[in-house]
């Protein structure tokens, strides 16, 4: 008899199959709903609005493409940004996202449902986090234990859910391509792996789609373009091929790279960058190698030997010789610096100060690992661990996903949100089989030592899962007990698991009685719990806020909205000339075009490095230098963002060294960094300041007239907690057109050149009643003339 | 009706009386009847305010001889604001019916009203006119104290319509101008008229006792305005009725403009913060509006294009939250109006514009009634806002889906009024449908456009119609039932056929 450590739920086998499926679905459907209400924070506390700063532009795009429809999109050049060279941005974004949420909204209105398109954008991502967990659902069934695959799935998605190191890039408005992106990731994962077990074409095709819906989405795919050739390269090497893998890869990449490059963005360039080399690379290898089992197949073993030496040395040669030929020559272009930048950390602080400036490219900080993901970061180790124990061909996948992943999250703070989704699976393998383990109530048996030798060897053959049935046989007893001590032998389970020796009988290692499961399970469930707590948490606190519209608390408590972004914003879409040309630093480019539909000089779009350090240097220089680069470039409008007043710590003078130092690669002799230090090396705005730094259009722009609000006394800046000297910066070329409530932006309108042809100092000064100061002839050389 | 539409009824009543007579703003046809009265004496009052300017003109009548029916023609020259027309019998003073009988080349409006009595009647003529006066100077720096606005008009207005003969029996005619305040900074007199100012009187007054002969008479009063002059540019109104949420869902697009002088120089915010703490910022700038609106609404909203603006605060009507035993005998009945104030995201100086959208629901029983199968709809044609001008009004009202047979009744004069008198079709967007919410034939839909409105063109627009009860209860229901029914019956059919190629 098989002895229970608490009453299993007797139901009908087919009745428990239907309840079980019936089970899974609500779940499943329970987890889509949580993933989605807990990105809903930003919504429910502010409102349905666009976040920070590159969704803008994405709104913008969705908003032309639902407009004018798809061949204007296509075609769209845009005049109003990098002015005055503009930007072809039809051929220069991942179209996937727009399309997507276009089309979404054009359906809605077939249908007769009026919903905004701002509605579809801010709810896009929230209900695609829905889809990522049915998509990780389908991923972690695949990779998951035989018998318990399903729980592994429920549990993977339910960690994908919640995880805050995916909310991060997916609350509600903020629309962005990592909103669908990693939907498309876990989906063609697994169909990749689904198309790889079969060794099916169809599923090999329908992962190439699925990539080429990932090449439109998001600059990301080059991580599943290295991704799946390494998986099959890793199996080749363990002498795993088959023609499986085969059929899966060629398939794949034939019409996966075929697909890619019918976005124009990609274009030719999984033929001419080196990223893409490992995937055409694997595809030749693997052709290669199918061609030698052929061979193989039909050469006698000795010859073919010697065939296959030299053919590997051919080959290998002439790859190498290929690939170094085109890299020099040029038809393969180098890796680029944001490429570098992976390999090396230090790379871009030296020759990309553009790309490091952005603070999700700077290196990830060892606490945010616990913040994004709590438990599952010590649950991960675990998982994988696991898949090395069964190691099939999803395992290896998984093994190889994760260590990429965590390279490149410990790299780049941004990439944290690829490595999500493999934490996510390993930690549900390790949770599913602790649950597993410790929830199966048949108890080990004690064998009575009578012929232990005779049932050893069919011990093997009999299933672990129908050994726990009802057949009283003495052969299905052991076998049970066998199960129940393979589950037993985990290295977590074995501190739980009571050792008994039955009297006189042989020691079976297990798990026995109620109390030696409950304590395990307890305990998970509470980390479990605690672990829902933490995402709510850092969801609400940390990833909740649109960054355009600040909150800060009244006295009474009650939420004060600060809303000068879009105070100035507004005021420049609605009271300045339609074609006003406005210069800010890049960072508000996207959202000068979204909010104020005027023209910028540069965005968020970094493409030009030489036109952002142009800014950079107008920023930094004095008035009198600047003042003929605004001219030539038509600014109107000088739009900075100042904190001083409030508080807000993001504005530009922080971000001012950035600045100097993009404009110093660049300019060299004109800005120095250093200049802006004092002498003891200090980052000053108060009387020390230097004279390079308070003669930068930067400060004066930040604290013109900044005093008066004291009162003409010294004025106390509270982002850098100093005083401001009571006399503040003198502006000639400029006029304060606009600035916010709490000063937070503020909009210079540049003077046209002075009518009389006097420089703006004169003009000033004349206006002001002062007199001309005459050219004195110094005393000393007056004398000596005399 | 309802005691609850109370507060439009007498609107609607006299809406339906004139609405007949008055259908558009179109130009004369045909020659004009001639008047049975002839103006005696004729006194003028001018109210100067911001963009709005009330004027009432109160014409001594008599008989004119030879001249059989009981109809005065009325000509009012300039532009064609709002207008009613007061008049007595003898006891108290009642609103007179006004048929518009059209304008004429020279800007002369010609209306005909049958006066209460023939014995040489009173008639006023009450009109609010918008933008009559303009800011001199026209740009002011953001510093200065005040702004000053000119009115200048034709003293002989009044009697532009009338010919040389009947001008001169004439007798007198006083025009007295109102400031809104006693700071006068100049008047301008023209030779026909005498001119009677006191110093310090908040308005001048002048007359003249001989008109004939006369040439234009252009005077002018240069005056303070203690506020800034706001003024809708366009108000684009949508209203939407629904019988299965028993809603009237109102939305206003506003594009609010201060139309005083423009800005002189850039805006300092240093300054306007000083201003405030002075609280003398409200002369040169909007920095806050008020919307008085009907009783009994909900979800009140206001936002613009880039989203929803904190800065607003609505007052509901309603019961107060607690009563004392004392207050219990005052209550009154629950009619009280509900205020939404809003504050614009930027203060509002000279020439400067912002556009935002604000609406609510109201409940649909004080805007609607049954009467057999005929519905009765009495909707505010706008939200009257005090002292500022409407220059471009377009409404469009959107009825139930299955709504027939439309009669619209309006209580003025508007520029264009279209709505649908076909029956939708299934299968093709009908003009004058407009598909929205899970709509499959669309709703028909009342446009109405006009041009200088006020602060009195909130009286109601009173629309019939008819349903028949299958079409408004269930057309909905099933439109949904056959899509989703539809889908399923796909989804069966695609389970049912196998697609797999060989075996």
């Amino acid at each position: 008899m098989v002895s229970y450590a608490y009453p299993p739920p007797l139901l009908h086998p087919t009745a428990s199959q239907n309840t079980s499926a019936f089970l899974r679905t609500i779940i499943l459907f329970f987890i889509a709903g949580a993933a989605v209400a807990s990105r809903e924070f930003a919504v429910v506390r502010f409102e349905s609005i666009i976040h920070e700063f590159d969704p803008w532009f994405n709104f913008r795009a969705t908003k032309v493409l639902a407009k004018d429809g798809f061949y204007e999109f296509w075609n769209w050049f845009d005049p109003t940004a990098w002015y005055p060279l503009g930007r072809v941005v039809g051929g220069t974004l991942y179209p996937g996202l727009m399309v997507t949420s276009g089309l979404i909204w054009k359906v809605l209105q077939t249908l007769n449902i009026p919903i905004d398109i701002r509605e579809v954008c801010v709810q896009l991502a929230p209900a695609f986090s829905g889809l990522t967990a049915f998509a990780t659902y389908l991923f972690a069934k695949e990779v998951g234990k035989e018998g318990s695959s399903e729980s592994t799935g429920l549990w993977a998605a339910l960690f994908i859910g919640i995880a805050p190191g995916y909310i991060s890039r997916s609350v509600a408005g903020s629309y962005d391509n990592e909103a669908i992106a990693i939907f498309i990731l876990m989906m063609t994962f697994y169909l990749w792996i689904k198309a790889l077990k079969l060794g099916s074409a169809m599923w090999g095709g329908v992962t190439a789609l699925f990539y080429f819906y990932m090449v439109a989405a998001w600059g990301g795919y080059a991580f599943i373009t290295n991704m799946l050739p390494l998986h099959v390269f890793v199996l080749l090497l363990m002498g795993r091929y088959s023609s499986r893998i085969y059929v899966a890869y060629s398939s794949f990449y034939a019409i996966g790279t075929l697909a890619s490059m019918q976005v124009p963005f990609v274009g030719f360039l999984p033929l001419l960058t080196s990223e893409h080399m490992s995937s055409l690379g694997v595809f030749g290898l693997l052709q290669i190698v199918a061609f030698v089992q052929l061979v193989k197949s039909h050469v006698p073993p000795k010859q073919f030997k010697s065939l296959f030496r030299g053919f590997i040395a051919f080959g290998v040669t002439l790859a190498v010789a290929g690939l170094l030929f085109m890299t020099k020559s040029g038809k393969i272009a180098p890796w680029t610096g944001r490429f570098y930048s992976l390999w090396d950390t230090g790379y871009a602080r030296i020759h990309l100060p553009l790309v490091s400036s952005v603070s999700e490219h700077q290196p990830t900080a060892w606490p945010s690992f616990f913040f994004d993901l709590q438990m599952l970061i010590y649950l991960f180790p675990a998982g994988v661990y696991m898949c090395f124990r069964e190691l099939r061909d999803e395992h290896v996948f998984v093994i190889i996903y994760s260590v990429l992943a965590s390279y490149f999250a410990g790299v780049m703070v941004r990439l944290m949100l690829t490595l999500t989704p493999v934490v996510c699976v390993s930690a549900a393998v390790a949770v599913s089989s602790i649950f597993e383990t410790y929830l199966d109530p048949v108890e080990p048996t004690r064998v009575t030592p009578i012929d232990t030798s005779a049932g050893s060897t069919d011990l093997l053959e009999v299933p672990a899962g129908s050994a726990a049935g009802a057949s009283p046989s003495k052969k299905a007893k052991k076998a049970a007990a066998a199960a129940a001590a393979a589950a037993s032998s985990e290295p977590s389970s074995s501190t739980a698991a009571v050792a008994s020796r039955a009297p006189g009988g042989k020691f079976v290692p297990g798990i026995y009685g109620l109390d030696s499961r409950m304590i395990p399970t307890i305990t998970f469930f509470f980390l479990l719990v605690t672990f829902v707590l933490h995402c709510t948490w850092v969801t609400s606190t940390a990833y909740s806020s649109p960054s355009v519209v600040l909150a800060s608390r009244n006295a009474d408590g009650s939420q004060a909205i600060i809303d000068d972004f879009r105070e100035a914003y507004y005021w420049l879409r609605q009271n300045t000339k339609e074609d006003a040309k406005v210069m800010s630093w890049w960072d508000y480019g996207y959202q000068i075009a979204g909010f104020a539909d005027r023209t910028t000089l540069v965005d968020n779009n970094t493409w030009n490095n030489t036109h952002i350090a142009m800014v950079g240097k107008t920023m930094s220089v004095r008035e009198e230098v600047a003042y003929p680069i605004l001219r030539k470039h038509d600014v109107d409008y000088v739009l900075v963002i100042f904190g001083g007043l409030l508080g807000f710590s993001g504005d530009d003078l922080n971000k001012f060294l950035w600045m100097v130092r993009i404009s110093e690669g660049i300019w060299p002799e004109e800005v120095n960094e250093q200049k802006f230090f004092t002498s003891r090396g200090e980052y000053k705005v108060d009387g020390d300041a230097t004279e390079t730094m308070k003669n930068s259009m930067m400060y004066k722009m930040s604290y013109y007239r900044f005093s008066e609000l004291y009162g003409g006394g010294p004025a106390q800046d509270r982002v850098r907690q100093q005083q401001i000297p009571a006399a503040g910066p003198v502006l000639d070329t400029l006029e304060e057109a606009f600035t916010s409530e709490n000063w937070i932006v503020r909009i210079y309108a540049v003077k046209k050149e002075d009518n009389l042809s006097r420089d703006h100092r004169a003009a000033n000064a004349f206006a002001g009643g002062k007199r001309k100061k005459r050219a004195k002839v110094p005393k000393k050389a007056a004398r000596r003339s005399a | 009706m309802r005691a609850s539409l109370s507060w439009l009824l007498p609107l609607a009543s006299v809406a339906i009386a004139a609405s007949q007579q008055i259908p558009l703003t179109s130009a004369l046809t045909g020659t004009l009847p001639s008047s049975a009265f002839k103006p005696t004496s004729i006194s003028r009052t001018v109210e100067l305010g911001g963009a709005l300017t009330k004027t009432s003109t109160t014409y001594n009548l008599e008989k004119a001889s030879g001249v059989s029916g009981q109809e005065w023609i009325v000509g009012v020259s300039g532009q064609e604001g709002y207008i009613e027309a007061w008049g007595s019998d003898g006891g108290s003073r009642k609103e007179l019916p006004l048929t518009r009988l059209g304008r004429t080349g020279e800007d002369i409006t010609f209306y005909s009203i049958t006066p209460p009595t023939t014995d040489s009647p009173i008639i006023s003529l009450m009109s609010v006119l918008s933008h009559q006066s303009t800011p001199v100077p026209a740009s002011l720096p953001q510093l200065a104290e005040s702004i000053g606005l000119l009115w200048t008009d034709d003293l002989l207005a009044p009697v532009a319509y009338l010919n040389p003969a009947d001008r001169a029996l004439v007798t007198e005619l006083k025009v007295r101008v109102k400031t809104p305040t006693p700071k006068i900074i100049a008047i301008q007199n023209p030779n026909g008229f005498e001119q009677v100012y006191s110093k310090g009187a908040a308005g001048v007054t002048f007359i003249a006792k001989d008109l004939s002969g006369l040439g234009p008479q252009l005077a002018s009063v240069h005056y303070q305005n203690p506020e800034a002059v706001a003024s809708f540019r366009t108000l684009d109104r949508l209203l939407e009725v629904s019988h299965w949420g028993s809603n009237l869902a109102v939305q206003d697009s506003i594009d609010l403009v201060n139309s005083g002088p423009k800005l002189l120089g850039h805006f300092a915010r240093i300054d306007h913060q000083k201003l405030t703490m002075q609280r003398r910022s409200t002369a040169l700038s909007i920095t806050a509006l008020s919307f008085t609106l009907p009783p009994r609404i909900s979800s009140p909203y206001y936002y613009d294009i880039v989203g929803n603006v904190s800065t607003s605060n609505f007052r509901a009507s309603g019961p107060p939250a607690f009563q004392l035993p004392s207050q219990k005998r005052k209550a009154k009945k629950n009619n009280e109006f509900s205020q939404l104030d809003i504050r614009p995201r930027y203060p509002l100086m000279g020439g400067w514009n912002y556009t935002f959208t604000m609406g609510y629901d109201a409940p649909l029983d004080d805007y609607l009634k049954k009467n057999g199968d005929k519905w009765l709809l009495a909707v505010p044609f706008l939200t009257p806002v005090k002292d500022v001008a409407v220059d471009d009004v377009s409404i469009e009202i959107r009825l139930p889906e299955a709504a027939r047979n439309i009669k619209v009744h309006l209580p003025f004069a508007v520029d264009s009024l279209t709505y649908p008198t076909e029956a939708p079709s299934f299968f093709r967007t009908t003009p004058g449908y407009h598909k929205t919410f899970l709509d499959s034939t669309g709703r028909p839909t009342i446009k109405i456009t006009k041009k200088n409105c006020g602060d009195r063109h909130g009286s109601a627009i009173l629309i019939e119609y008819t349903t028949s009860p299958l079409l408004d209860l269930f057309q909905k229901p099933f439109a949904v039932a056959a899509v989703v029914t539809s889908l399923f019956l796909v989804v069966m059919g695609i389970r049912r056929i196998d697609f797999t190629i060989g075996k």
